[in-house]
């Protein structure tokens, strides 16, 4: 990716930093409790190396929820949010004894319904906080849900990249009260690598 | 020209608009409720501005809503509502009365946010699609795709599995058998002199005679073991975990249930026998589908030559 210079890397991986930071921020008085983000990884990959990545940085290897969940705007992509094992579980009784609601629904349909819901905060957060910083408005589509186990060859159809390239954003996150983990990956396609650089550089220019 | 359109304009946009459009406030208080909202929920304009739509709509508390249109104002993303998780957020009445399998509208919600000049978000604006027919032709879509692969493996006439669907169960079988070191037995069933059936009854009863005999021999097997039909007159029994001399008693009911039975079409009552060929991977062990076949072919061949209505080990 001829695009992606080292300083231009270093730049977008600040810029994620402190956008992710801040909805860290913003996603504690949702979630409550202590969320932590690890520091963002940026990195160019092709679409065979998705799956290998995701197999790899995913530790726990029994069934994964799988959150997809595309954005569009000046700058696109796909984000994908999974959380090994008990996480769905876990996440649901968060809900339920903070939101203070007893959930009118089947007990499998509510844990979707988290998963899906916290997701979609979390993803919106993130890339709120980073269009935000860039001036610019993302907006998305609704997020789908899937259960897999990671060495599952379903695993590896699903996730199926498209296009020579992507930039891949990459951060692991906790939630430490509830015992949640998730890791969360953004594809930014090749398409509008060009408007992202162009911004990067303008912030790089505005700054030094 | 965009900048020149006056609220009354935008008005008959948002009531023009063939989907559901309400805002709200930070206090879940109604601020603008449009004409498709007034029509499916019952409640006009006049009756819903400046309440709050809990009140209003109690059930949503239980549907997550408050919650979810709440971190719409803390977080400033779009909240979804999915018919898949949901079905319907708002019990409004399905609007077709022909082709219609629901009586509720079925929904798809969208929350999105609304800022003010000063970036905060002031209001949620909440937009309810009808998504029942969509949803009517995906349920039709699933309930084809099933009765497909059922009729793929199905014989249509007697309703048991049909020979490709039973033979690949067999070779699966077969290898899992090896693989746990566990015994199989494999028959194969004729109908005696089924031709006297056609000739003297017509073809319309020979098909009830095959449906019958199917039925028949289907309730005299143990729960776990599989009938198909192989072609014309010819079925095959699978009995898995099952050696010889288990088979022979199996077999043996089954025979004995055919003969002592009297088949009825119309007005007309006739008996039938059958002749079975059985082979067990006991005796014939690490033997492919083929080769087992052949032996239970070749059982029921002498169960044939030797006078027929009996059961022969290969």
């Amino acid at each position: 990716m001829n695009g992606l210079t080292e300083i231009r890397r270093q730049a977008i991986e600040e810029l994620i930093n402190i956008s992710f930071g801040q909805a860290v921020a913003s996603l504690a008085e949702v979630l409550g409790g202590h969320l932590q983000l690890d520091v963002p990884k940026v990195q160019a990959v092709s679409p065979l190396e998705v799956i290998n990545i995701l197999s790899a940085s995913i530790e726990e290897k029994d069934e994964v929820s799988l959150v997809q969940q595309a954005f569009s705007g000046d700058f696109f992509g796909e984000a994908v949010l999974a959380l090994p094992g008990k996480a769905g579980e876990n996440l649901m009784y968060l809900v339920m004894e903070d939101g203070g609601f007893t959930p009118d629904m089947e007990i499998d349909k509510l844990r979707l319904e988290v998963i899906l819901e916290v997701s979609n905060i979390v993803i919106g957060a993130c890339m709120g906080q980073f269009s935000a910083l860039l001036n610019t408005v993302i907006s998305y589509s609704p997020p789908n849900v899937f259960l897999y186990k990671i060495t599952s060859d379903r695993f590896r159809e699903h996730i199926r990249a498209k296009g020579p390239e992507a930039l891949l954003i990459y951060t692991k996150f906790a939630h430490q009260e509830r015992e949640v983990t998730g890791y969360l990956f953004f594809f930014l396609s090749d398409q509008c690598l060009d408007w992202l650089y162009s911004e990067v550089d303008n912030f790089l220019d505005f700054n030094t | 020209m965009a900048e020149q359109l006056g609220s009354d304009v935008y008005q008959q946009i948002i009531d023009s608009l063939s989907q559901g459009t309400f805002v709200l406030d930070r206090e879940m208080r109604v601020v603008l409720w449009n004409r498709w909202m007034e029509q499916h929920s019952g409640l006009s304009k006049a009756q819903v501005i400046g309440k709050d739509i809990g009140a209003l709509f109690p059930h949503l508390k239980a549907k997550a809503f408050f919650w979810k249109v709440n971190n719409v104002f803390t977080l400033g993303n779009f909240a979804f509502f999915s018919q898949e998780l949901h079905s319907s957020l708002f019990s409004f009445s399905a609007t077709s009365f022909l082709n219609n399998s629901f009586e509720t509208m079925q929904q798809s919600v969208i929350v999105a946010p609304i800022r003010s000049v000063g970036g905060q978000v002031d209001m949620v604006c909440v937009s309810i699609s009808d998504v029942t027919d969509a949803v009517i032709n995906r349920e039709r879509l699933k309930a084809s795709k099933k009765r497909l692969e059922e009729l793929s493996r199905i014989d249509h006439l007697t309703e048991v599995a049909n020979r490709r669907h039973f033979m690949e169960h067999l070779e699966q079988e077969l290898n899992r058998h090896a693989r746990q070191g566990k015994t199989l037995s494999l028959a194969i069933l004729d109908i005696d002199h089924f031709k006297n059936v056609n000739d003297e009854h017509g073809h319309l009863c020979g098909d009830k005679a095959l449906v019958d005999f199917a039925k028949l021999v289907s309730a005299s097997l143990r729960k776990y073991d599989m009938i198909g039909r192989y072609g014309g007159e010819e079925f095959c029994l699978l009995l898995p975990a099952t050696d010889m001399e288990a088979a022979m008693v199996v077999l043996e009911r089954v025979r004995s249930s055919l003969a002592n039975a009297v088949f009825q079409w119309e007005e007309v009552s006739f008996k039938m026998t059958a002749s079975m060929g059985v082979v067990s991977t006991e005796d014939h062990p690490d033997l492919g589908v083929d080769r087992l076949m052949r032996l239970a072919d070749e059982a029921l061949y002498h169960a044939k030559a030797s006078g027929r209505n009996k059961v022969m080990m290969a």
